[in-house]
């Protein structure tokens, strides 16, 4: 589904991509872990066209996403920090503001409920509830999430994996997870993408840890807003 | 300065006056249109884009009167290319504050160097600068009204798809496929904004009227649509306000609509501050 030969990418003199290569099939959940600065944003920013593709080639469903015109097959879910604080649109709003899906969408994750209300006054969970709503408006093959569970508790983390969990099955999605919770992939990515600026480690969810040892030495775990997240260091 | 005064002219009598009567026509349609793009500029963090743009103006204000054109024209002209030179800046990643400063202090050298080679119309320039809302001509009319035309239509046809580029730029990047004809009609009618509202309250006080009614209505509103609706109402207000009260003070319109805003925005922050107050 996802096939990257040799993908290179630098922002000026800074290089925050080297020779990325790996493949990822149809109907996989693959965590892309790695430290801050690693270039895990950058790779999914490719992936999406989002960012040029400067060196290499990276294709999906066997198409150049240089030649790709039409990208709403990728639902993407960005960090939900990126929303300005002040934007007063509700659920409902922003929810029809994206003309080609429909809402019904919103009750499978719970949003129903909260449609009249302001998006940037609901809690974290239901943020991301609503970002994931509106990305799966489109019905997309494939699904980016950027760092979904930061700065959310661990009860509604459990609950928002479940449900991406049951939405993949559903829809049969591939799906790519830019996290730092090293913690949960086993229990909900079938793989795992580990770089740091090139490609350190991929293979099974269920031996992430064993692949991070490798990989990067160790690892340690520290909370975060109340929860246990096991964290490449 | 020039100051208009009716002594003994009622309100209504004020109507009568053909100048009058362009005035508030005018001053109203500046209102709905600076009102209608304010919200997505104040959201989209480009606040002061207006204010760029409209310094901008000021160096194509001086061209107009040193070529002898329509200086309301050239400078509609310069501004719509500058607007577009701005965002071309911001995508090679320039920090947009900075590409603004660029284009502002650009228009003023060029307004300054052109004054002060003929110092004949600095008095007309003058008006440019704090505007002359009293003073409005068919073809000011004509223009304005062409451009609240044009920018009610944009909103209307556009309105989710500039709400959700607001919402998020990448998202609608993704997922919108006339994203950037959708930027590029936006590009422009900001630049328009920027020009008419230059004739009612001046160069130097448009981004009051582009950026205020959105922060007052951001203070009370409950939606994004919301929103619109209450920038629009407070606009209106305080054209309305500002024009009549200039006359009852005789002091300038341009500086009585800005200081209707800002009393508006002092209300509204308290009752925001009510709010507040109760929810403790």
């Amino acid at each position: 589904m996802i096939q990257a030969k040799k993908v290179s990418f630098s922002f000026d003199e800074l290089s925050v991509l080297k020779n990325i290569s790996f493949e990822i099939e149809e109907g996989d959940f693959v965590a892309i872990l790695g430290p801050n600065g690693a270039g895990k944003t950058t790779l999914v920013k490719l992936i999406t066209g989002l960012l040029p593709l400067q060196a290499g080639e990276l294709e999906l469903g066997g198409e150049s996403v240089r030649s790709i015109k039409d990208r709403t097959f990728i639902g993407y879910v960005p960090q939900r920090y990126s929303i300005d604080k002040l934007f007063p649109g509700t659920v409902k709003e922003i929810l029809a503001s994206q003309k080609s899906g429909s809402l019904t969408a919103g009750s499978e994750f719970g949003v129903g409920s909260l449609l009249s209300q302001k998006f940037v006054e609901l809690s974290g969970g239901q943020q991301q509830r609503v970002l994931i709503a509106l990305a799966l408006q489109n019905q997309p093959k494939i699904l980016i999430l950027d760092e979904p569970t930061v700065g959310i508790d661990l009860k509604t983390e459990a609950e928002f994996f479940a449900l991406l969990k049951s939405m993949k099955e559903k829809y049969r999605m591939t799906i790519l997870m830019v996290t730092h919770d090293v913690g949960m992939v086993p229990t909900v990515a079938d793989k795992v993408l580990c770089i740091n600026h090139h490609v350190c480690c991929m293979g099974k969810a269920s031996e992430g840890k064993e692949l991070l040892k490798k990989a990067y030495g160790s690892y340690e775990v520290h909370h975060h807003h109340g929860s246990h997240h096991a964290r490449v260091i | 300065m020039k100051f208009t005064t009716i002594t003994g002219a009622t309100m209504l009598e004020l109507f009568n006056y053909q100048f009058m009567q362009k005035a508030l026509l005018g001053g109203l349609a500046i209102a709905v249109i600076t009102s209608l793009i304010g919200p997505f500029l104040v959201l989209r963090k480009q606040s002061l884009l207006g204010d760029g743009l409209a310094h901008l103006a000021f160096g194509g204000v001086a061209l107009g009167f040193l070529i002898g054109w329509n200086p309301f024209v050239v400078a509609l002209l310069v501004v719509v290319g500058g607007s577009f030179f701005v965002q071309r800046l911001i995508r090679k990643n320039i920090y947009g504050d900075a590409a603004i400063a660029l284009i502002l202090s650009f228009g003023v050298g060029i307004g300054v160097i052109i004054t002060g080679i003929f110092h004949g119309f600095t008095a007309d320039l003058f008006n440019y600068l704090i505007g002359s809302i009293l003073t409005l001509n068919s073809t000011d009319m004509a223009l304005i009204l062409a451009v609240l035309v044009v920018m009610v239509l944009f909103i209307s046809i556009y309105y989710e798809k500039i709400v959700f580029i607001t919402f998020n730029e990448e998202l609608a990047r993704l997922q919108q496929k006339d994203n950037a004809l959708v930027n590029f009609i936006f590009t422009l009618l900001v630049a328009l904004a920027v020009t008419v509202s230059i004739r009612a309250v001046g160069i130097l006080l448009v981004s009051a009227l582009l950026v205020l009614p959105t922060l007052i209505a951001l203070k009370i509103s409950k939606s994004f649509r919301g929103t619109m609706v209450a920038a629009v109402a407070a606009s209106v207000f305080a054209m309305v306000v500002g024009i009549f009260t200039s006359f009852g003070l005789n002091l300038p319109p341009s500086g009585m609509i800005v200081m209707t805003l800002f009393f508006l925005y002092f209300f509204a922050s308290l009752k925001s501050l009510a709010g507040w107050v109760r929810r403790i």
